[in-house]
This record gives C-alpha cells, structure tokens and sequence, in this order.
C-alpha cells in the first residue's frame, strides 16, 4: 500500500542470512541474522534453481517455500517498481515481495527498531 | 539469419529431468543449473514441439491454439528475433547479461507470457546468439520444481487483486498506553489511508504478529479481509 522509494537504503540486508522462518495464520516472518526480519502479508514469488516463478498468497505456502532459504544469506536487494523488493539467496534462488495490498500493509522490513512498511 | 536445423528431445518432467535426459552441452562460460540450454553434435538445438526449419514452422500443433490462433506458427513469424523456448508461446525479450543477470531477468519478467503450468517440463529452441537469452527466460518459465502453484497466464507477472475492503471490527479509538501492553507488545502507527481517512494503528504480541486489541490474539481461522478488518484499529477525528 505505503510503496517503497527506490532510493531506500536495504543495503544492511546484503549479507544477512535467514535463520527462522515463523509462518502464522495470517503472516510469514523471515528473522535474518543480524536483527533483520521480514514481516509478510503480501504476494510472495519464489523462483529456486530452473524453477520458477511461483507467485503465492497464502502465508502457508509461503512459509513453506521459504524454508528452502534457510540457512541462505541474501546476495542481493533491488527495489522493483511499485513496492516491489526482490532478493537474490546465495546462488540459486529469487524472491520478490509484492506491494500487493492497495489498503493495508504489505510487508514490513525491520532492522532493529527500525520498520519499513510497505 | 538462418535457422538451424533442430531436433526433438523426448523428455518429460521438471526441467532439471529435461536437462539430464538431453545429452549435450552449456554454452562456453556457462553452467546448468544457471541457465542449461544445450546443442547437440551437430550443432542443433533442442525443441520441444517438431519445427520445420524449410518452412519455419513447426509441424505440430501448438497446444495454446485456442489463445495465439496460429496452429503452427513459430514466434509469430519472427523467428529471428522471436524465441519459443516452449513451443507454446512468444516471449518478449531484451539484452543483458544472462551470466550474471540472466536468471533473474528470467524469472522476473519471463514467464507470464509462457502461459500456464502446463509448460512444466519441456526443451527448447535456440536460434542464433540471442536465442540464448530467450530459452533463459524459457525454461525459467517453463519449470515449476515446487509445484505449488501455476505461474499466472497474461501479460505481466503480478500479485492477485486485493480482497475487497471489510469495515474495521473495533470502533475508532486512541491505542492504549504501552503500560497497559502486555510484555513484549508494542503498537505501530499508520498514517491516513483512503479507508481510514484520520489513520489507523496495530498491535502487534513479542513474536511480531499482528494481533485484534480486542482480544490480544492473532485473529485465527479467517480470511484475510477480515483479519485486516480485526487488526487496524481507526483513529478517531481529530
């Protein structure tokens, strides 16, 4: 909904690794070492290898696609037009997270006690 | 600039089984699990659908006739600048680096005109140089290993719409103080929306869920509408 601006620093997610992956009825939260975590309520795509894309919805599924990046660090961080936050995983992997809610929150990035809402 | 002459392969499965099937070998400088298109001795590539390089053509029928209207037509007749890594459909490509960007170009932007998951587990065709790009972002579009859901068919890659808006569940209300939280609760603001013209604001418990402040729980075994209606909280007038 919020959109994020190209110019965002993400650049303390470079290197992170994800540790955790917590999946709620309603929500995934991605917790990366260090102090990053990612709060999902959006449309999530995953592409893994020669697969891919798989655009999910459902925290569910995400969660369980992304146990997959487990013990994965994040190579990269690109911010896509419209909200859109895409992350490379060590190699072989790509995540996008979608600005896909036009009234709520989509995903929230936090680093410490910050929080992007997106 | 002339078609090469292709060749069948027969495989079926994920692209990776496709890969394993298909002898042959990556470009120069290249690795499978990256971007695997192959080429056999005699230099042909490999094609899912039979193609007839006299009348570039190919010779069976295109499984998404119904939507392209051209049976055996091959990248809409433009077979130089076009690619059919599917046999199925066009896709649209630009250049870049498919060694160091390529998958990801692949992935993002590739797929959606491939059409649907009945594209799991094909070959490809390459034509010229450039046709490498194209079976990049076609085979990244034709395999889905996880198999949890069909990659959308239309013109661009994208979320699902927003599920219709449901009323907020608690009355319009100032949060309550962080003293009266609970351990390890906190709130966060939000500012004017459309639908909460004067702002909103959430609770969220210690493991960062949002919760209904009604009942300090995350709301279970609901759609999503409605847990947003159930954890933004309006902000009364000012």
């Amino acid at each position: 909904m919020h959109g994020l601006p190209p110019d965002t620093d993400l650049q303390f997610i470079v290197g992170a690794e994800l540790t955790q992956v917590c999946i709620g009825q309603n929500e995934v939260i991605l917790n990366l070492f260090e102090r990053v975590s990612f709060t999902l309520e959006c449309s999530v795509s995953f592409a893994f290898d020669l697969g891919g894309p798989s655009i999910l919805d459902k925290p569910k599924d995400i969660g369980i696609a992304a146990l997959r990046l487990l013990g994965e660090q994040v190579r990269s961080v690109e911010i896509l037009s419209e909200g859109t936050l895409k992350l490379a995983w060590g190699t072989r992997a790509f995540t996008e997270f979608y600005d896909s809610s036009q009234q709520y929150e989509s995903y929230t990035i936090t680093h410490g006690e910050e929080h992007i809402v997106v | 600039m002339a078609i090469p002459p292709v060749r069948i392969c027969a495989s079926t499965g994920t692209g990776s089984q496709v890969i394993h099937r298909c002898s042959g070998r990556p470009p120069r400088g290249h690795k499978w699990r990256h971007c695997p298109w192959w080429r056999d001795s005699s230099g042909a590539v490999v094609v899912r659908r039979y193609y007839d390089p006299a009348t570039e053509q190919f010779v069976s029928v295109d499984p998404l006739v119904d939507e392209t209207g051209t049976p055996y037509a091959f990248t809409d007749g433009d077979p130089v600048n076009g690619s059919d890594p599917s046999g199925l459909y066009t896709p649209c490509w630009d250049a870049l680096d498919p060694l160091s960007a390529g998958f990801g170009q692949c992935w993002s932007s590739g797929y959606a005109r491939a059409g649907n998951a009945t594209l799991i587990g094909v070959g490809a065709v390459v034509i010229g140089g450039n046709a490498f790009l194209g079976f990049c972002r076609g085979l990244a579009a034709s395999v889905n290993p996880i198999n949890l859901v069909a990659p959308p068919a239309g013109p661009s890659p994208g979320p699902k719409p927003t599920p219709n808006f449901e009323q907020p569940t608690n009355p319009p209300q100032y949060p309550p103080p962080v003293s009266d939280l609970p351990p390890g609760y906190t709130i966060r603001p939000g500012n004017p929306t459309e639908q909460y013209p004067n702002g909103y604001w959430r609770m969220y418990n210690e493991r960062d869920q949002a919760v209904d402040p009604s009942t300090l729980k995350p709301p279970a075994n609901v759609t999503k509408a409605q847990f947003e209606a159930r954890t933004h909280v309006p902000l009364p007038p000012r």
